[in-house]
């Protein structure tokens, strides 16, 4: 038998197979696949009990502002620096070995980084590997991982031993048009209930510069790098507006509500009954000043 | 319902998904020899596309960013269950008793060796053999589909039919080659 009579033969026997596929098929596929598709993009949590008492929607802020240096996030800075070769490297170490620790996480894969936000010691970083992306926040008191994954829907998985993960992740999308695309914010804990936000998105082509406004009035510039906006803070509050520059000025687009109502649509995660898609993970050292390393999630 | 669910509901997502899923699931069907698996794949792969549909949705062309992922994703799912499939294609032999019936399931029963034998090749070369033949691609579409060299493709390709045609001729079970199982 020649090649091209094999593959002729080959051919007809896959076509005669996918004749067999029947429309009804298809359709339970596409409904299952609206039907389930993400809300938010991550689950989130915080390992630890005391975390898991902060818990969702248990945020308050006392103690945290944004313009001082606060014992849990000290050397946080409103405006990121430039990113080194360093600072991603080193990020992209503790993140990729917290990840690989993650129970029911890819293992080691590797991983590599496409956006990276540095606030004095604290570097917050957009992973890719393949079809997974992660977001890490790593410090010198933390390493803070969460894992996107198949379903994708919107879950938290705490660390073992660890209780309620808590945390919220909710995604809005934006007019087509607007300059901020798609912001994704997640709200947290540390293990010691001191809130942040992270907020990540992305940003139509020509925007140079995004900073936020937050609920109490204070702006965060984010870091716009790609094609994709990043910034974190570490005080509860949400971001309400964002200035956004372009080669042709500066414009004030409103970012709505993040949470649950209108605003965007939202995953309580310890509500919302979904499928465990995601995973995240946070290291907290006791140590005030240790290696930047993620080590066990536990 | 507010303006903005109705926009999420807008974006795009859902008529794209009802334009790609019977690609999607003739292609993974045909990599995983296995149709329940099949439906769980397609349904895993969209949903991945649905996390990043923003920025796919943008692409030039985000059905080529769902079929890599999708293909990739099969041939993952059919390598966990490779030796299962041998050992169910292995129980699918038939053989006719009466000598009229063999003559007249002749033709069947060359088709049925095919696809036995088709189904006995490791995932990744019959995800070649799919995306070459059934799909059409040319071989630099299928290295850019698989995350391999067109030199991989063109060898993969090659001794996926030398496997075809050494299990039609001999009529015996061939163990996938393990080392076509991996990149």
């Amino acid at each position: 038998m020649t090649n091209d009579t094999l593959s002729s033969d080959v051919a007809a026997n896959f076509r005669r197979r996918a004749a067999l596929i029947d429309t009804t098929t298809v359709e339970r596929i596409a409904a299952a696949v609206s039907d389930a598709r993400p809300r938010s993009r991550r689950g989130l949590g915080i390992a630890g009990s005391a975390a898991g008492a902060a818990g969702v929607g248990g945020i308050v802020i006392a103690a945290v502002t944004l313009s001082g240096s606060t014992p849990a996030f000290a050397g946080w800075t409103a405006s990121p620096s430039s990113a080194t070769t360093a600072d991603t490297t080193s990020a992209a170490a503790a993140c990729s070995s917290q990840l690989a620790s993650l129970p029911g996480g890819p293992g080691s894969v590797t991983w590599s980084p496409t956006a990276t936000d540095v606030r004095g010691p604290y570097v917050l970083e957009e992973l890719a590997s393949g079809s997974l992306s992660a977001t890490c926040l790593t410090g010198p008191t933390l390493t803070s991982v969460s894992l996107g994954s198949g379903d994708g829907a919107a879950s938290s998985t705490g660390t073992p031993g660890g209780g309620d993960p808590g945390g919220t992740s909710s995604t809005t999308n934006y007019d087509p048009g607007d300059a901020l695309t798609e912001l994704t914010l997640t709200s947290l804990n540390t293990q010691g209930g001191v809130p942040f936000d992270t907020l990540e998105g992305t940003v139509a082509s020509g925007v140079t510069a995004v900073s936020l406004v937050l609920s109490d009035g204070e702006s965060v510039e984010a870091t716009v790098s790609g094609g994709l906006v990043l910034a974190w803070w570490p005080s509860g509050d949400k971001p309400v507006s964002a200035q956004v520059s372009t080669a042709s000025g500066t414009t004030t687009q409103s970012l709505g509500t993040f949470g649950p109502g209108p605003g965007a649509i939202v995953h309580g995660n310890r509500a919302s009954g979904a499928p465990d898609p995601g995973h995240m993970s946070t290291n907290e050292s006791p140590n005030p000043h240790p290696p930047a390393q993620g080590g066990s999630s536990s | 319902m507010s303006s903005r669910s109705l926009r999420r509901r807008d974006d795009g997502f859902d008529v794209f998904v009802g334009g790609t899923t019977r690609d999607l699931l003739r292609t993974v069907s045909l990599i995983v020899w296995d149709p329940a698996v099949a439906e769980d794949v397609v349904q895993e792969s969209l949903l991945q596309v649905a996390r990043r549909w923003s920025r796919v949705r943008r692409m030039d062309r985000p059905a080529a960013y769902a079929r890599r992922v999708a293909t990739n994703l099969a041939i993952a799912a059919a390598e966990r269950r490779a030796t299962e499939r041998a050992e169910l294609a292995a129980g699918l032999v038939f053989e006719p008793e009466d000598a009229a019936a063999r003559l007249a399931l002749e033709q069947v029963a060359r088709q049925r060796d095919l696809d036995a034998a088709i189904g006995r090749l490791a995932p990744r070369q019959r995800a070649v053999l799919v995306l070459r033949f059934f799909e059409d691609l040319t071989e630099a579409q299928t290295a850019q589909t698989l995350g391999c060299s067109i030199g991989t493709v063109k060898s993969t390709c090659s001794r996926a039919l030398a496997r075809l045609r050494i299990d039609l001729r001999g009529g015996t079970s061939v163990e996938p080659d393990p080392t076509q199982s991996t990149h």
